[in-house]
């Protein structure tokens, strides 16, 4: 038992040196950005480096609150990987492991997590008097685990081990905030669509990006119902009248980047 | 165009009997679905046909169109369709869709202005996703609508006799396009085209929804409506509906 302490120990300050490092770097430009020093930038190019590289449309709008996504990369930055690569449970997988697509799944099944926790959360407040409405966003969170379920599986199956709690650093950022903020039914629509809406686009972002595309078809099959549930929730929310905020195309904009939190 | 209380406690309601039923097969359908080996997607969904029969016949608007996914899903995974042909073939569903809901605004059936507003807007969509997997196409593109399709739409259509048959029409064509559309994210090889694909997918995905919303979609009788995972049952099969030359 010593010895394992001993190694929690010399991980928890090799972490820490790795975090402290990273302060002082990004603690450096960012002074040397905001006293002016680089003018000489052009303005977009400081507010991509000021927001983590990241154009400033991809500002999360989650709520009234603009959360920039490179704020929660930014959470993980330095953080080394956690996926555990671990032999395939069946022999019929085509694909060797792949550390990419566990991390990518591993991501998908917190946010799955992360979604079933914030509508447990959203009901209990009470705030939700129209049954129909409330009765709705039940359907969504039962289908948000069945969601988590395939994810982890697919964890298995890519040679990950599942991730199956609710995304601690966008639970952190993002949800809590909103959650401690919520007021009445309409927030909490709000909440659910933005929620909806952030799953939806990380899926679609991940569509392409997987070393077995046997994964793209997991993920798209998912995907699709979020954007029902997005639709739903826009016309009741009076987003779009046409359950189609986006337009004709969805966006991904507020897609949440694969490892986020896991 | 808002959703009703009542339509929408009694989908949740059926709905979620019907999630409890399909989660006891789910994993078996999803990992046949990922091992090339769907059975059960090989062969035209009786169940959902003889249902969808007994829903009134609105649900087979496109009739032939309700397909088994197996050709297409099985030719593509045995790269016989190549991306080209993929992209040509989706920018002839899209264009036969853009000319369906311009029949259907034509018509005179559809009295609510909100309906009308949704129809326009949603083969303004289609007629964007027609553009993009025309320009996938590159060469081969036809910039024509698959005149199977069209046709077995426009028949449904003809025949609807009020605003709510012409919805069910769209319900049936938006739900179809985005099972073909799962099937071809499986079957693109390109990057561009898959994502592209990903962001049009969710798009007919949530016409469907609305759609669905407005009519006040019963899910005893429509599983499409609200289910828990996208699935290829409907998917629209090339082989069934050949591009016009």
């Amino acid at each position: 038992m010593d010895s394992h302490h001993d190694f929690i120990r010399r991980e928890r300050k090799r972490i820490e040196e790795a975090h402290d490092d990273g302060l002082r770097h990004d603690a450096a430009l960012l002074d040397h950005l905001v006293s002016g020093n680089g003018a000489a930038l052009p303005a977009d190019v400081k507010a991509d480096v000021l927001l983590g590289g990241i154009p400033r449309r991809r500002l999360l709008m989650f709520g009234g609150v603009a959360v920039a996504s490179s704020a929660v990369i930014a959470a993980c930055k330095g953080a080394t990987p956690s996926v555990q690569v671990v032999p395939a449970t069946t022999s019929s997988t085509a694909f060797p492991p792949s550390t990419k697509d566990a991390t990518i799944l591993r991501t998908a099944s917190s946010l799955e997590a992360l979604a079933g926790a914030v509508y447990t959360k959203a009901l209990a407040t009470g705030l939700v008097k129209t049954t129909a409405t409330s009765d709705l966003l039940k359907l969504f969170q039962s289908q948000h685990s069945q969601h988590g379920d395939l994810f982890q599986r697919a964890t298995r199956t890519a040679g990950g081990m599942a991730f199956t709690d609710p995304n601690p650093v966008l639970m952190q950022q993002v949800a809590a905030p909103r959650l401690a903020a919520l007021m009445t039914e309409a927030d909490v629509v709000a909440l659910a669509y933005d929620l909806e809406h952030l799953l939806a686009a990380t899926y679609q972002a991940d569509i392409g990006t997987f070393d077995n595309p046997k994964f793209n078809t997991t993920t798209a099959s998912v995907g699709a119902t979020e954007g029902r549930h997005v639709a739903l929730l826009a016309v009741i929310s009076n987003k779009s009248a046409t359950g189609t905020p986006d337009g004709a195309f969805q966006v991904d904009t507020d897609a949440v980047k694969p490892s986020t939190g896991v | 165009m808002e959703i009703s209380e009542r339509s929408l406690r009694q989908m949740v309601r059926e709905v979620d009997e019907q999630h409890r039923d399909g989660m006891k097969t789910i994993a078996d359908d999803i990992a046949a679905l990922h091992c090339g080996a769907a059975e059960r997607l090989r062969d035209p969904s009786r169940r959902r046909f003889l249902r969808d029969v007994g829903a009134g016949g609105l649900a087979l608007v496109v009739a032939g169109a309700v397909v088994p996914v197996g050709g297409l899903m099985a030719a593509a995974s045995a790269q016989t369709l190549d991306d080209p042909t993929i992209a040509k073939f989706a920018e002839s569903v899209e264009l036969a869709a853009v000319a369906a809901y311009a029949a259907a605004a034509q018509s005179g059936k559809i009295k609510t202005p909100a309906v009308l507003m949704a129809a326009t807007t949603f083969a303004s969509h289609h007629a964007d996703h027609a553009k993009a997997f025309g320009a996938f196409a590159g060469d081969t593109a036809t910039a024509t609508a698959n005149p199977g399709i069209l046709k077995a739409v426009s028949d449904q259509l003809r025949e609807a006799p009020d605003e709510a048959a012409v919805l069910a029409v769209a319900y049936a064509t938006e739900n179809a396009a985005a099972a073909t559309y799962l099937v071809a994210i499986g079957s693109f090889k390109g990057s561009v085209p898959l994502s592209a694909t990903a962001s049009i997918l969710p798009v007919e995905a949530q016409h469907a929804a609305v759609l669905g919303s407005v009519l006040g979609k019963d899910p005893k009788t429509d599983v499409d409506f609200l289910p828990p995972f996208q699935t290829p049952d409907e998917a629209l099969q090339a082989s069934k509906f050949p591009i016009a030359s």
